[in-house]
């Protein structure tokens, strides 16, 4: 696609001098200019109507901080934006995208006297509405008072526009009004022209034609001279229209139609005239200090690199002068006829440039206009072939850690730690102060479940509350430490981890076998994270524990990881194509699950196309995935020889590399291209993928691999030479994220350049380094958050003087946001609430009962069983509980568990009724409550307060206060007897059952302050 | 399926939410019919909707404006699973009648393929616009000239579950959000005690499972609901037995009290309320959607116009009925899936004759009703499988897998009738004239709904991903 676009310029000699000249005096009017110049030739374009003209605004830039009338009849009557940040303008247009208000400072005064005494008016606007459904109605243009008090408003109401006009028949709001047909109102640029007779005759013509003919009688001498007049909006704010402007001008008569059409014919304002080009910066410009920044941030992405659309490269000195398709952009000391320039001005028809994002600003055009005029000068050594390259690799993320100090703060009181001081200094500097902490038993609740996913037991907080108060400090930090040491707590950070990696226990896909094997993996996680292996082995091994520690069991089942996700095993019969296919998407979800998981990247486009953003080429794609094209699935034992202890790992057919090939556009059967294998080149430095083979294979004696994945591992966790520095990012974000429910980078699985920017870009710096200076231990990082003062603040919203709440979104941390449990802490609490949590820990996955009709897929080569029975031996956590792709567990898919389809970093977090439905009638929660009923019964005995009491203790970890007492009481009673409605009167064991089911849906039981 | 709120309700937060929630229980009590129009009135009036439509950011399903003006207010989807041929329903082949027994140089999925195969079927024009159908499906053939036909489709995978995940995702790898949920996603629904995308399966389950209607993704609150039309329509609709309708209604008054409480000490927290509310609109739904599949408050004359009085086609025609129910009510997007599959490695004749009968008088009635009610002109009807079959045979009288010639007919809102877009070559194997993709297909059903497939997009791993990938374009042809 051609990337500049326009018709020859100058068109107009003598016109164009003139503006050169008028350049050199300032701004003036563009308007004023063309209805000044004489008609000299017949074939000239046909002029704007100037008589009778009252005020005329066109809408290409402030001027002065106002949009001024260019009418230049009597005093004029300018425009003033109340929130001017809330306009763009660009191409001559103004746009509206948020509520602002566009008004004369004062009464429109002159306008409103001329039109009066007329008894007849134009007004006419060139518009593009933002959206053909508005209501409001809102307010185009408006001469009014406020919402209900008016002379004159043009409107639009659903698809079409309205003009309300007052007069001595209608009401003060002007209606009835005169509508345009319904539809006529829609998204594209159009010409409005609303005219009155004096004989009370009203009509509308868009784009020249008329649309509209309405009589609307009686005077216009009601008009209040202190009308103001205001565009986008009405006086009082509170209508607003969203769209582009490009002109507005009125006139003291009715335009006749032969008149409308010729400023239809004219056209919305071109501003190909000069005036409206930022002024070139005045002093001397450097090209790599001033304009190499400019091109390189707004225009490399299209015309840099393997990147010339429009046939232009912006990044090479000889290219960027030849210019594109249409000829060249540049014209040394001539900016005001560089194409270049109207282009990035948004002028001259030149298709304007940047095509996304702001366009550039006034200084930045000055600096471009000023290089050029200045002979567009660029030093030799300046060209960048692939600048993109150089840029990703200074994007926040892609960069070496650094080291970062920790900043001063004002409190010195309140910070237990340096993470403490990081938070505070951001909060000191928007000037709130920290929560106070919460109390010890929303303390022991809130660690419990993070750290473990479980509830604590009444005990657990008693005893936490006696420590608490005699030694706060002593008593979290005593707490963090028994909780992480706990295989609970190992439980419940493999279950994040396993969201990431998409572990199910079958294949998914049509045939859905079941992979009895795939829980080593999930074993390895939770004995890894109890065990607090370094996180850089946890991933090395992950990719390639079979040629790092082949002797080591736990390193052999790691790999797990990278056979986790969905397949199909199609048989060789099968016509190639499908062979094929399946293949190399199972290599593509595993290379995806890989960038994403460890490294925060997105590679799963780069299989068709170069990544657009974040500098990945497809041929570092296509070398990063030939590391796994050599492996594949493989049921191995876990110790030679010993054929009963299998797990389902990644293993390499043998030492020669299978060759791999750069499809282009991901096509299977192109290939030319042999790839051998490489990283990712904007993470690496000084050292290339052969030289991590090289190492890797001198490592190991074995011969029996291809030592591919060794070398992608190692180049992963190297913070000098390779990806280690994201991968630290990423991980500490990830940490983060399960403590304060979103990461420091919200979007934890994409830290590329279109990534969420960090909230605490130093603090995440700190932590990753710090994180690698101590050798990645997992567990000390995780203490630091839990015994941190920010860790302990109280949850509770607050507000500032005027009443606004502090901090909504949580991003400075002035609260601990509360959270939801997830899927399998809802589902692992009601259990051990009930008591009946069946505690084994480790082991092979076990099948819960699943409701048939809630097996929903056919051909399932292993169906799941219709008729397993309930019982303590699938009591277990829910992370053991085996996930059948196909066959969700409705329960836990209800409540948010993700499908394992492919890599899930944050889980969602809904509220809908299928979940308050299974709350309220799934047979497991019904059973559940029951046995939370006995166990409150076997604990309180008969006496109902005391039942209550208990059961609060245990669901809840408190006791109740005396309005839920007696609410609780008084339920207990009435299910007893039956009374308020017409159910049978139950047993006390009974009420006691509803009673606990209710405990369950409370909104207290799964949120956690 | 959706909750009813959020922060839209922050206004009402604290003691206000009690007095909600009173009023919705007065309705619920009162039988509010299909609670979502008759609440939604019930607040208007009360001053109280003018907050939830102000911001409707926690209403994932409340129902949301188009892109532009929409021609069809909801899809029924009649979803031939297995893959019907199209040489052998609506695109007779007369070259391939004639070569009959040739053999030709092809690939095909299972492999060894046979010669070239005519269709067994007769066939005759039918309509103003003359449009072929095969003997087998008359009564479907009585409508023809409601049809647009597209019978240009190629997609990309020869295996039913991979293409089945592209003709709903766009793709044929898992992970991806489907049509119906994307649907959903764009526009809401009008009934919020129903949910918005629903499913109405296969009797003998669905081949891919539950992501054919996933939301991947997009929320969960998109997701498609399988929707049976016998028994409890959808899970967890049926009170515990050993509860009564009364104790479930104390349990819900005692969980609002103690909820409410929670909620004054909490007040700026949406979620709390929007949980709140979730469980009256769950109450609501035992009823409304146990209600929807209750036909008996159909006439016999419509319960015989879908065949409902005929085992053949008493399944089917159920899920029709069922469908134009759950459109009438307010839900967005229907798949109704046929029973069994189209598969006809073997004995083409047999299968695709037992299954035109299944389904032709349901879909014949669907129309029919459709049209009768005025719901035609605002429910656009798509008709297809998820690939098409081969001109040549297996083993003698069965066809295989071929994604790359396929039909589907779409009808209804902004449909243009009689319209025939694309063709297959002269032996119906490959799409050569007017080439239609899947994401061609979903664009045009989202232009159709109202939504520039372009603009339809969430933000996922960095990329602003849509339906339709990186490709699709309306198919100008088939539109009025």
């Amino acid at each position: 696609m051609p990337a500049f676009t326009f018709s020859p310029l100058p068109r107009h000699a003598t016109l164009w001098r003139v503006l050169q000249a008028v350049l050199l005096v300032g701004m003036i009017a563009p308007w004023a200019l063309f209805t000044g110049l004489p008609a000299t030739r017949a074939a000239d374009p046909p002029e704007r109507v100037v008589d009778g003209l009252q005020a005329l605004y066109t809408f290409e830039a402030l001027v002065k901080g106002v949009i001024p009338d260019r009418a230049g009849v009597g005093e004029g009557i300018d425009l003033r934006i109340d929130k001017p940040q809330g306009v763009r303008f660009h191409a001559g247009r103004m746009g509206l995208d948020l509520p602002v208000v566009v008004a004369s400072d004062g009464p429109a005064a002159r306008l409103t006297q001329a039109l009066r005494q007329a008894q007849q008016f134009s007004l006419e606007v060139w518009i593009t509405p933002a959206e053909p459904d508005q209501t409001g109605p809102a307010r185009i243009v408006s001469l009014s008072l406020d919402t209900s008090k008016r002379s004159l408003s043009l409107v639009q109401d659903k698809g079409r526009y309205e003009v309300r006009l007052r007069t001595s028949t209608t009401s003060d709001n002007g209606t009835p009004s005169t509508p345009t047909p319904d539809g006529s109102a829609v998204v594209r640029r159009t010409h409005l022209v609303a005219t009155r007779t004096p004989d009370g005759v009203v009509r509308i013509a868009l784009d020249g034609k008329e649309v509209a003919q309405n009589t609307v009688a009686g005077d216009m001498n009601r008009w209040p001279d202190d009308c103001r007049l205001v565009v986008g909006n009405e006086v009082s704010g509170d209508r607003p229209w969203r769209g582009e402007i490009a002109l507005l001008a009125l006139y003291s008569r009715a335009l006749t139609a032969d008149e409308i059409g010729r400023n239809f014919a004219v056209g919305p304002p071109q501003i190909e005239e000069a005036v409206a080009l930022p002024p070139a910066y005045f002093g001397a410009v450097d090209f790599v200090a001033d304009v190499l920044p400019i091109l390189s941030s707004r225009c490399f992405d299209c015309h840099a690199g393997d990147e010339e659309a429009g046939g232009l490269n912006l990044a090479i000195r000889a290219r960027a002068l030849q210019g594109g398709f249409h000829g060249a952009l540049i014209e040394p000391g001539e900016s005001l006829s560089s194409r270049l320039v109207h282009s990035i001005a948004g002028i001259a028809k030149a298709k304007p440039m940047p095509p996304d994002g702001p366009p550039l600003s006034a200084a930045e055009i000055g600096i471009i206009r000023a290089w050029i005029d200045q002979g567009a000068v660029w030093p030799a050594g300046h060209d960048l072939p692939d600048p993109r390259e150089e840029r990703a690799r200074e994007h926040w993320a892609f960069r070496l850690l650094e080291d970062v100090a920790v900043p001063a703060v004002d409190d010195a009181v309140w910070p237990r730690t340096d993470i403490d001081r990081f938070i505070l200094a951001k909060l000191e500097e928007s000037g709130i102060k920290p929560s106070p902490a919460a109390d010890p038993r929303t303390l022991i609740r809130r660690m419990t479940f993070d750290l473990t996913g479980l509830p604590p037991t009444p005990d657990e907080v008693e005893a936490f509350s006696i420590a608490h108060a005699n030694d706060s400090d002593g008593a979290i930090a005593a707490l963090a430490d028994r909780l992480l040491a706990s295989v609970a707590h190992g439980e419940r950070w493999a279950r994040h981890w396993l969201d990431i990696a998409r572990y199910a226990d079958s294949d998914g896909q049509e045939g859905d076998r079941d992979r009895p094997h795939a829980w080593r993996y999930r074993d390895f996680l939770i004995r890894s994270i109890q065990d607090d292996i370094p996180f850089d082995r946890f991933v090395r091994w992950q990719i390639a524990g079979d040629e790092e520690a082949p002797d080591d069991s736990q390193a052999l089942a790691a790999t797990g990881f990278l056979t986790a996700g969905p397949s199909s095993v199609l048989p060789e019969s099968l016509m190639e194509d499908e062979r094929l296919r399946s293949r190399y998407n199972e290599l593509d979800d595993t290379l995806a699950t890989v960038g994403s998981g460890f490294l925060g990247l997105t590679l799963g486009c780069v299989r068709c196309h170069d990544h657009k953003y974040d500098f990945l080429p497809a041929r570092d794609y296509y070398g990063m995935l030939s590391a796994f094209h050599s492996g594949s699935r493989a049921e191995v034992p876990l110790v030679a020889g010993n054929e009963t202890e299998k797990a389902l790992v990644w293993r390499d057919a043998g030492p020669e590399p299978r060759t791999t090939w750069l499809f282009q556009r991901g096509d299977w059967y192109d290939r030319d291209q042999p790839v051998s294998l490489s990283f990712v080149g904007v993470l690496s430095r000084g050292r290339s993928a052969d030289d991590y083979l090289r190492a890797a294979k001198e490592s190991s004696p074995h011969r029996d691999t291809t030592y591919q994945r060794k070398a992608l591992a190692d180049w992963m966790v190297d913070v000098d030479h390779g990806a280690g520095a994201l991968l630290a990012r990423v991980l500490v974000n990830r940490l983060w994220q399960h403590h304060f429910g979103a990461g420091i980078v919200r979007t934890v699985g994409d830290f590329g350049v279109r990534a969420d920017p960090p909230s605490h870009p130093e603090f995440l710096e700190w932590l990753a380094a710090d994180f690698v200076a101590h050798g990645w231990q997992v567990r000390r990082l995780e203490r630091l958050i839990a015994t941190s003062a920010v860790y302990r603040q109280s949850s509770a919203r607050r507000h500032d003087a005027a009443g606004a709440i502090l901090d909504p979104s949580d991003r400075l941390l002035a609260r601990m946001p509360p959270r939801r449990l997830e899927a399998e802490a809802l589902r692992d609490a009601m259990l051990a609430v009930a008591g009946t949590l069946n505690p084994t820990s480790f082991g092979p996955s076990v099948k819960p009962p699943i409701a048939p009709e809630a097996m929903l897929a056919r051909n399932v080569k292993e169906p799941y069983p219709a008729d397993i029975k309930d019982g303590p031996e699938v009591r277990r956590r829910s992370l053991y509980l085996f996930h059948k792709r196909v066959v969700p567990h409705p329960f836990l898919e209800a409540f948010d568990k993700p499908d394992a389809q492919s890599s899930c970093g944050l889980r969602d977090r809904t509220i809908v009724a299928p979940q308050a439905l299974a709350l309220l009638n799934d047979p497991f929660v019904r059973t559940v409550a029951g046995e939370f009923a006995a166990r409150v019964a076997a604990e309180a005995g008969p006496d109902r307060t005391l039942q209550i009491r208990r059961a609060f203790q245990r669901a809840l970890q408190r006791e109740p206060v005396s309005a839920e007492l007696l609410a609780a009481e008084r339920f207990l009673s009435e299910e007893k007897s039956g009374s308020g409605g017409v159910g049978a009167p139950g047993s006390d064991q009974q009420a006691l059952v509803n009673f606990c089911q209710v405990l369950f849906g409370s909104n207290e039981f799964f949120h956690v302050d | 399926m959706s909750t009813d709120a959020g922060n839209r309700h922050r206004g009402l937060a604290g003691s206000d939410a009690g007095g909600l929630l009173a009023r919705r229980r007065l309705l619920a009590r009162a039988g509010g019919g299909f609670g979502g129009v008759a609440l939604a009135s019930l607040l208007a009036d009360e001053g109280l909707l003018k907050c939830a439509t102000a911001d409707s950011g926690h209403d994932p399903l409340a129902a949301k404006s188009p892109h532009f003006p929409a021609k069809a207010k909801s899809v029924i989807w009649l979803f031939m699973e297995g893959a019907p041929s199209a040489v052998d329903l609506f695109d007779p082949k007369p070259e391939l009648t004639k070569r009959h027994g040739q053999r030709i140089s092809i690939d095909v999925f299972n492999g060894s393929p046979g010669p070239l195969m005519k269709s067994p079927f007769a066939f005759q024009q039918h309509g103003e616009s003359g449009a072929w159908v095969c003997d087998r499906y008359p009564n479907v053939a009585r409508h023809v000239d409601r049809f647009a036909f597209v019978k240009s489709l190629h997609s990309d995978s020869n295996d039913h579950v991979p293409a089945l995940y592209q003709i709903n995702t766009g793709l044929s790898r898992p992970g991806f959000p489907s049509a119906g949920s994307w649907v959903t996603y764009g526009l809401g629904s009008e009934n919020q005690n129903l949910p918005g995308f629903v499913v109405l399966g296969n009797n003998s389950g669905i081949k891919g499972g539950p992501i054919n209607w996933g939301s991947s993704f997009l929320p969960a609150a998109y997701q498609g609901t399988l929707f049976r039309s016998q028994g409890s329509p959808i899970l967890n609709l049926a009170r515990p037995a050993d509860l009564s309708a009364a104790g479930q209604r104390r349990q819900l008054d005692l969980l609002g009290a103690l909820n409410r409480r929670h909620l004054d000490a909490r007040p700026d927290e949406a979620e709390l309320l929007g949980r709140i509310q979730s469980f009256e609109l769950a109450w609501r739904m035992q009823s409304d959607a146990a209600r929807m599949i209750d036909f008996g408050t159909e006439t016999q004359s419509t319960r015989s116009l879908y065949g409902l009085d005929d085992e053949a086609t008493r399944s089917y025609g159920s899920k029709c009925l069922l469908a134009r129910r759950l459109v009438e009510s307010g839900v967005r997007f229907v798949q109704v899936y046929s029973d069994g599959e189209w598969d006809a490695h073997g004995d083409l004749a047999g299968n695709h004759s037992s299954h035109c009968r299944a389904t032709d008088v349901p879909i014949a009635g669907l129309l029919e009703d459709l049209q009768a009610r005025g719901l035609l002109d605002e429910t656009l009807v798509i008709w297809g499988g998820e690939f098409g079959r081969m001109p040549v045979s297996q083993g003698n009288d069965g066809r295989d897998h071929n994604p790359q010639g396929f039909m589907a007919w779409l009808a209804g809102a902004g449909i243009k009738g009689g319209a025939s877009h694309g063709e297959t070559d002269d032996i119906g194997y490959k799409a050569v004239i007017d080439p239609v993709t899947v994401h061609d297909l979903h664009a045009t059903m989202l232009h159709l709904l109202g939504l520039d497939h372009l603009r339809l997009t969430v933000r996922h791993l960095g990329r602003d991903v849509r339906l339709t990938d990186v490709a699709g374009e309306v198919i100008r042809g088939i539109v009025a």
